[in-house]
């Protein structure tokens, strides 16, 4: 589904992913962990479409098609999301009406019917009760004065809505209290199935005990340097990312 | 074919003379007032209070009276809202034949003042506040443009609200315009335009309540030039409440210099939105004088503007006496070309404690070309006062902008959004709900139409 091949990009001259190779196939689950400053927030950026980032070699592939051509909303509109790790606050912009512009949006590019206000909003309820999305924030505007665990949570509820074939989630898990990870964990896994994948971006090993992940990599310095399986992860929580240094990489 | 010079004052001395006459009681101030205008002149560059307005190319063109027309059928309906009493202006004269006026109130075409009925109310405030005399603080002097109004004007709404009146329709007052076709003048550099003179008095009893709706318009958006120089004069009696909609949608290619005046006598309140998206070159001087104990107003605004359009603000509150509140918001969307100027001056007079006032400008850029101006001035005489004012100058959000277009919504789309989300405030305070559409509409089809970003 998802293939990144010898990545490389760069942030205001500076280089942040130097040679970053990924591939996902539907279904899985994948956890990229890594300290920070490694590029994990510059991958997610750049799988996005965000226009400060120079991609400066290598490629990226969406289902065979070129991410690179594409604008961040026809990234959207072929299946990709991207949860923020800092999500924007939108004042003046409703939280619902924001959702049902960006679900027609999608539905409209791939030539499907616009959803009327009352089958929106028979739909937003109930994927708003799958991520426990208390109703009173739908009706503020987006993000405004929400407390971090809120916006976190507004970003499932969105992706719970859009439901995008590839989603990656970057470090949704931080600033988070335990019942909130586990909310946020469970919205994750209710929306797990064999046709769609998730890229979990996160420091800590802490969120991967309910997201159990299919792969885990690790970032450093803009490379992957090892990939494995869960197991990988639990190693990590006991060395540190120093004690992973001499690791070989694999694939 | 006469040359006139930059600054002359003669070409619309020249339209006095050939005026058409007026109702025998508003002669004497008529003369007085033209005086006035003969005596100040045009301001200029030197002028602090008109420095940042460039009026060449409103000096340049030559004044011709507006044409008369009847208005022909259905021009008027897409600018009137159904359910609202209604006084229709074509040109600055008035069109009986479209206009329904309010029975609740005395509606008076200014033409036939004197005509039959009582002109007392009418006669006793109509210029007495507006003129740079009565009212302002004696450093404010002659608005040149308003006296040229009085001097000029060939028809007007005078509406009297009674004591204790609460009126619940919005009474619309629709101004208007159509310039005669002219045939191309190819090598004439003196440009014509026609001028017309819109003027609106409105009397707010004691104790009563209602709304008015201005609207200035085209017939034709497409029209050519025509210079709008209207005066609106509030009066609001003790414990009346006023709400005032300024709605001005003129031609792109417009001259649109106006003067709006409200005088609040003890705890009466006026609250006015102006929102402005037409004009090229268009200049609001508006003046809040809280002149009695208790009395509140809030002067809103939102200009939106593209382009080479300049659109420029001056607002002046006079707090004159104790427990007088004020608030200012005025938001500015500038793409294109445009340019804008905000100058909200305060002025607290030393008999005037307790004065709260709040002015807030607040200034969104959607191109690199486009200039706002932003100028506070807080001049306070009374200790025991609480004053603030704000003043933004930004750009749109681009975090917010590629948070919108990650989640599958068009770059275009999200830009509107986020200016929409900018100025709604402005646009949804309108309580009549065909108005707020009207406004709503608007400000979308603004947007949308807007230049290259």
């Amino acid at each position: 589904m998802l293939r990144v091949s010898d990545l490389h990009a760069k942030v205001e001259e500076q280089e942040i992913l130097k040679g970053v190779d990924l591939e996902v196939n539907a279904g899985e689950v994948h956890a990229v962990m890594g300290p920070n400053g490694s590029g994990k927030s510059t991958l997610a950026q750049v799988l996005a479409g965000r226009e400060e980032y120079d991609v400066t070699a290598g490629s990226l592939e969406l289902d065979g098609d070129d991410l690179q051509e594409m604008a961040p909303e026809e990234r959207a509109h072929a299946g990709l999301f991207l949860a923020f790790q800092y999500p924007v606050e939108i004042p003046g912009v409703g939280n619902s009406y924001f959702l049902k512009a960006a679900l027609n949006a999608i539905r409209k590019a791939r030539g499907e019917e616009e959803l009327d206000a009352m089958d929106f909003l028979q739909l937003l309820r109930k994927r708003a009760e799958l991520v426990d999305v208390d109703e009173a924030l739908l009706r503020r505007p987006v993000n405004e004065g929400f407390s971090g665990g809120e916006k976190k949570r507004n970003e499932i509820l969105q992706m719970a809505v859009l439901e995008p074939r590839l989603a990656v989630l970057d470090e949704t898990d931080s600033g988070l209290d335990i019942d909130a990870l586990k909310t946020v964990a469970a919205g994750v896994n209710a929306l797990r199935s064999e046709d769609r994948a998730f890229v979990v971006i996160t420091h800590y090993q802490r969120l991967l005990n309910y997201i159990v992940p299919d792969h885990v990599h690790v970032l450093l310095d803009g490379r992957i340097v090892r990939s494995g399986g869960s197991e990988l992860a639990l190693e990590l929580e006991e060395k540190g990312y120093t004690g992973l240094t001499n690791g070989s990489s694999g694939g | 074919m006469t040359v006139v010079s930059g600054r002359s004052t003669a070409p619309y001395l020249d339209l006095y003379a050939r005026r058409g006459g007026e109702p025998e009681v508003l002669r004497a101030r008529r003369q007085e007032a033209i005086e006035r205008f003969e005596a100040a002149g045009f301001p200029t560059a030197r002028d602090e209070e008109w420095r940042q307005t460039n009026l060449g190319s409103l000096l340049r063109a030559a004044p011709a009276a507006a044409s008369r027309r009847p208005l022909q059928g259905g021009e008027a309906a897409r600018f009137l809202y159904p359910d609202c009493p209604r006084m229709v202006f074509i040109n600055g004269r008035y069109a009986p034949e479209v206009s329904s006026p309010p029975r609740q109130v005395t509606a008076v075409a200014l033409a036939e003042l004197g005509a039959g009925g009582d002109t007392e109310p009418v006669l006793e405030h109509l210029g007495a506040h507006a003129s740079g005399r009565a009212s302002c603080s004696a450093d404010a002097g002659v608005h040149p443009f308003a006296a040229l109004n009085t001097g000029l004007f060939e028809d007007g709404a005078a509406i009297v609200i009674p004591d204790g009146a609460v009126v619940e329709q919005p009474l619309q007052v629709l101004w208007l315009n159509a310039p005669a076709a002219r045939a191309a003048e190819s090598g004439d550099e003196t440009p014509a335009v026609e001028v017309s003179f819109p003027r609106l008095l409105v009397i707010a009893g004691e104790n009563s309540q209602a709304s008015v709706i201005e609207t200035f318009a085209a017939v034709d958006p497409k029209a050519g030039g025509y210079f709008v120089c209207p005066v609106s004069e509030f009066v609001c009696g003790t414990g009346s409440v006023l709400h005032h909609t300024r709605l001005q949608a003129d031609a792109t290619d417009a001259f649109h210099l106006g003067f709006q005046h409200a005088q609040l006598e003890r705890s009466a309140s006026f609250d006015s939105s102006s929102l402005a998206f037409g004009g090229g070159l268009v200049r609001n001087d508006t003046v809040g004088s809280l002149d009695g104990e208790g009395s509140h107003c809030t002067l809103d605004g939102l200009y939106v503007v593209a382009g080479s359009q300049f659109v420029d603000n001056h607002m002046r509150v006079e707090h004159r006496q104790p427990h007088t509140t004020s608030h200012q918001l005025y938001k500015g969307v500038l793409d294109g070309r445009a340019r804008s100027v905000f100058n909200g001056r305060i002025y607290v007079h030393q008999a005037a404690q307790k004065t709260d006032a709040k002015q807030t400008n607040r200034n969104l850029l959607l191109s690199k070309s486009a200039l706002a101006n932003s100028n506070p001035q807080l001049e306070i005489f009374a200790d025991d006062v609480r004053c603030t004012h704000g003043s933004t100058i930004g750009r749109l959000d681009e975090e917010a902008l590629f948070y919108l277009r990650s989640r599958g919504i068009e770059r275009e789309q999200a830009h509107a959004m986020l200016v929409y989300a900018f100025a709604r405030e402005l646009v949804e305070k309108a309580s009549h709900e065909p108005l707020r559409q009207d406004l709503e509409n608007r400000l979308l089809a603004s947007l949308n139409g807007g230049g290259p970003r």
